[in-house]
């Protein structure tokens, strides 16, 4: 009887193997039509696999549109934190081949574990310098605006904060509330405004910043529908948060939010794409991040997801406010990347932890 | 089969089950054991020591500590009570309220904890009506911390304690009981004297579970803990911020934790033999009596039936409401039927429900493999050996699902002989494996409740007749266990549908989840979609729970 188990598992390993093998037979003959279609010098893949911090329904625009251009298939999955951390943890063993979503400071992080693939993108020379790494590890592909934003049915114009050195103001006190220390726009923003006020004034006031404004702070949320509703019920009557997250509450959940356009600029965050080094679909990932920026699928994304382009040539094409709205804070990204950790965890042990324990218990 | 003689059969069952424990269970967690140790000039203590030192850490155990126990004593008072109400009390509607009873047991995680901020959250319904009904200038309380995480667990993890002390009861003989009422022994007596001692086991096993499910708690601590910091909530701090070696020891510390708790319990359930008697007659529930008890009890299990129904009803009537009305009105009213629309319109949608039902199925039928034969030679055998060979079994349970998941990371991401000189990282199978490790110890419990019931004249007979071991094992015992085995099977399938924690660290491209997807579609402002995908959960579940009942009548009525 164990027999007849083990030679049921037996067959069922092989009936796996087979389809296997199947697939990988119409690789190449797709690869052959391919080759014809394209003029790239090589060989594509009939499939991708892409690892993303980037929403369903855009990455289902972008694959698709990748698709229809190609012919490879994309197979997607959108792992928001986690991403660095699957990566890294698969570095031996890569399944994916694009990492596509995150900032600059963990790009730069991966980097220099050997992750990536250096790839070159023809608009690669049309890049700024800061968007960008020298060697082509990783691109740049939207600049991600992080704004204070407020209910307009709580709050005026006026009543509202201009710039976020107003968020310390007593006025504001128990009004705020924001994403806790495990959001990455939350991380981001942080770190910029210990390197903004430390720039600035002095590295003292930026933690006293940190501590009005964890003062200020009702609540941390660790997660962003938990954090809007808040917001939406009246809770509390100012957040901030990742631009397109609150076009999208504004825009597709009616909610009554207006954003902030603060006077010492919005904490640009660049959000970039890299191919994974030893991956399996190597000459398609190439394909893939050349497709991504390029002007017409960043001009794509700008419309349809609200999204800025990186490169100032899609600017072009993409919605009117993005010309002019939300200039970007004056930041060292550099600076901001390797202090980062140091002044998270300060921020983590020394403020959160501390002092909302005495608020809550 | 003659003793003495170890048939070839269960020689090459010791091997295939070495080899898997010692690949997926020990192997992993060595590695995991291995980075703890890791510091800047090879091995040493040194991140122990960090780790130690520091006041917030070890309050941070501390913290982990206590919510063990605190679920351990709200789980164990109301599941045992549950438990005693359903044995002597409960009439006409016992089958409905015994399903209600299981049904949190169904809810995904985090589907638990969404609702519940929709119910009892500064803006809460309940929350909201009560203030309003009774004209509070502030609502009546805030649900964060400490309370708010038990109440959350409790009311997640009670049903283990329910079902094992209510089918331990099934083992109390009732003429004891009379004997002891009609010498006027008071029924806190009856309980200390006569139920106590056979439900011990079941209450130990119970303990268990409930501590390490109490300490290992994610979704809970994660959502609404505030200032309360437990480990599983730190570990995935410690990875986001890149502290590996600090993840490391912080899994080998909370593995400490439970590990010392399960081996205390183990060496004190030994001095407790095997359910009482085979022979007990069956408790008849009590009428009439005890008007003024029965009525109290009465009461305190509708307002029990009531909070467990709130939550699913909060999910269910949110399902059908458009998200811009969930996130913005107090008492949403405005229906919809486009959440569900959502999920049959896009086959990306759909088939993450394929996905988790063939993955939940992989972990059963694996599941159950391992651990059919096993269970029947633990049962069997009452050896040193066997014993040892039940706790390697049940070490899972001591690993919380983080732990499980990151101890797999951990070995299969690199090529392993374990898995056939393959890495299993990103591949389809990594997740069914996953679920499997975590089910075993559960399927183990089962198996023994319904192989330890199992007539023994039927073996010997079968055995006198001169079949075989193989051939009595598939012939004879199988039959007679398999609604006991299979409904054990179920309650995985259940558990396993709506998985997260594990599924979120390991999860690929051809295997997302529909817990995934359900966190997915939550984190993109879509709550509406989120839920739908939970009432689709629950569904299936209450379907499966359905079958088992037709499958283990004994087990379950």
């Amino acid at each position: 009887m164990k027999k007849r188990l083990l030679a049921a598992l037996l067959a069922g390993m092989m009936v796996f193997s087979l389809a296997a093998c199947g697939s990988k037979e119409s690789t190449t003959t797709e690869d052959q039509k391919e080759d014809s279609k394209t003029e790239e010098s090589a060989e594509l893949e009939d499939s991708l696999v892409v690892y993303s911090t980037h929403s369903e329904d855009m990455l289902e625009e972008i694959c698709n549109a990748f698709t229809e251009k190609t012919g490879v298939e994309v197979e997607y999955i959108n792992l928001k934190g986690e991403l660095a951390d699957r990566v890294r943890s698969e570095k031996d063993n890569p399944q994916a081949d694009i990492m596509f979503g995150g900032d600059t400071a963990t790009y730069m992080l991966l980097q220099d574990e050997g992750c990536y693939e250096a790839t070159k993108p023809e608009w690669a020379g049309d890049l700024p310098a800061d968007f960008k790494d020298a060697d082509g590890y990783w691109y740049g592909t939207y600049k991600t605006p992080v704004v204070m934003f407020y209910n307009t049915d709580l709050m005026t114009a006026e009543e509202a904060p201009k710039d976020w050195s107003d968020l310390v103001k007593p006025e504001y006190a128990g009004k705020i509330i924001t994403r806790d220390s495990l959001s990455s726009s939350m991380r981001s923003t942080i770190a910029a405004l210990v390197s903004y006020y430390t720039a600035n004034e002095s590295e003292e006031a930026a933690w006293e910043y940190i501590e009005g404004l964890n003062a200020n702070i009702k609540n941390y949320y660790n997660s962003g529908s938990m954090m809007f509703q808040a917001i939406g019920k009246g809770e509390a009557a100012i957040s901030i948060a990742v631009l397109d997250n609150i076009i999208d509450n504004r825009d597709n959940n009616s909610m009554p939010l207006e954003i902030v356009d603060a006077t010492s600029g919005a904490i640009t965050i660049t959000d970039c794409i890299a191919a994974i080094k030893n991956a399996p679909h190597p000459n398609a990932a190439a394909a893939f991040v050349e497709f991504v920026g390029s002007k017409e699928c960043e001009e794509m994304v700008a419309n349809s997801f609200n999204r800025m382009p990186a490169l100032d040539a899609a600017l072009e094409g993409a919605p009117e406010w993005m010309k002019t709205g939300y200039a970007p804070m004056t930041l060292d990204w550099a600076d901001i990347s390797a202090n980062q950790s140091a002044t998270l965890e300060r921020w983590e042990t020394d403020y959160i932890d501390g002092n909302k324990t005495v608020q809550s218990n | 089969m003659k003793k003495g003689k170890i048939s070839i059969f269960r020689y090459l069952w010791y091997l295939i089950l070495g080899f898997l424990i010692l690949g997926y269970i020990i192997v992993p967690f060595f590695h995991t054991f291995m980075q703890a140790l890791e510091t800047d000039s090879g091995y040493g203590l040194d991140v122990f020591r960090e780790f130690f030192q520091n006041p917030n850490q070890r309050k941070v155990i501390g913290n982990t500590v206590l919510l063990g126990a605190a679920s351990v004593l709200t789980c164990g008072t109301i599941g045992i009570m549950l438990a005693m109400y359903m044995t002597f009390l409960a009439g006409k509607w016992k089958k409905i309220i015994h399903i209600l009873l299981l049904s949190p047991m169904m809810i995904p995680g985090v589907i638990t904890v969404i609702s519940f901020i929709q119910l009892y959250g500064e803006s809460g319904i309940l929350t909201k009506g009560i203030q309003y009904l009774l004209h509070l200038e502030q609502i009546p309380f805030q649900f964060q911390g400490f309370g708010a995480i038990v109440f959350v667990v409790t009311y997640t993890q009670y049903v283990y304690f329910y079902l094992n002390v209510y089918v331990a009861m099934k083992y109390v003989d009732n003429s004891s009981i009379e004997a002891a009422r009609s010498m006027g022994a008071s029924w806190f007596q009856i309980f200390k004297d006569v139920i106590w001692p056979v439900i011990i086991p079941a209450v130990l096993s119970s303990v268990i579970v409930t501590f390490a499910s109490g300490i290992s708690s994610f979704s809970a601590p994660n959502l609404i803990g505030g200032s309360f910091k437990v480990l599983s909530t730190q570990i995935v701090k410690s990875k986001a911020n890149n502290h590996m070696e600090m993840a490391s020891v912080q899994v080998v510390v909370l593995f400490l934790i439970s590990m010392i708790v399960m081996l205390t319990i183990q060496y004190y359930s030994k001095r407790y033999g095997n359910y009482a008697s085979d022979r007990s007659t069956a408790i008849a529930p009590l009428k009439g009596t005890h008007s003024l008890l029965s009525f109290i009890s009465r009461i305190i299990i509708f307002i029990q039936i009531l909070l467990i129904l709130l939550p699913i009803i909060t999910i269910v009537y949110l399902s059908f409401v458009p998200t811009s009305s969930i996130m913005q009105d107090i008492f949403p009213h405005t229906f919809t039927l486009e959440n569900y629309l959502m999920i049959f319109q896009k086959t990306r949608v759909l088939k993450p429900l394929i996905n988790s039902l063939k993955m939940s199925a992989i972990a059963v039928i694996a599941g159950l493999v391992i651990t059919v034969p096993s269970s029947y030679m633990i049962v069997k055998y009452k050896s040193k050996f066997h014993a040892f060979l039940k706790v390697l079994l049940m070490l899972p349970w001591t690993m919380p699902a983080s732990v499980v998941a990151i101890n797999l990371i951990n070995a299969f991401s690199q090529k392993s002989i374990f898995a056939f000189g393959n890495a299993l990282i990103g591949g389809f199978y990594i997740v069914p494996i996953a679920y499997t490790i975590n089910s075993i110890p559960l399927l183990l419990n089962s198996n023994e409740v319904a192989i330890m019931g199992l007539n023994k004249n039927l073996e010997e007979a079968s055995k006198s007749l001169g079949a075989n071991m193989a051939h009595t094992f598939f012939r004879i015992i199988m039959p007679n266990i398999a609604p006991g085995i299979m409904a054990g099977g179920v309650l995985v399938l259940i558990r396993t549908l709506g998985e997260y924690t594990m599924s979120a660290l390991l999860y690929g491209v051809f295997n997302r989840p529909i817990s995934i997807s359900m966190v997915t579609a939550m984190q993109e402002y879509k709550m509406g979609l989120s839920l739908a995908y939970g009432v689709i959960v629950i569904l299936i579940c209450y379907t499966a729970l359905g079958i088992i009942f037709k499958l283990d009548k004994k087990r379950f009525f």
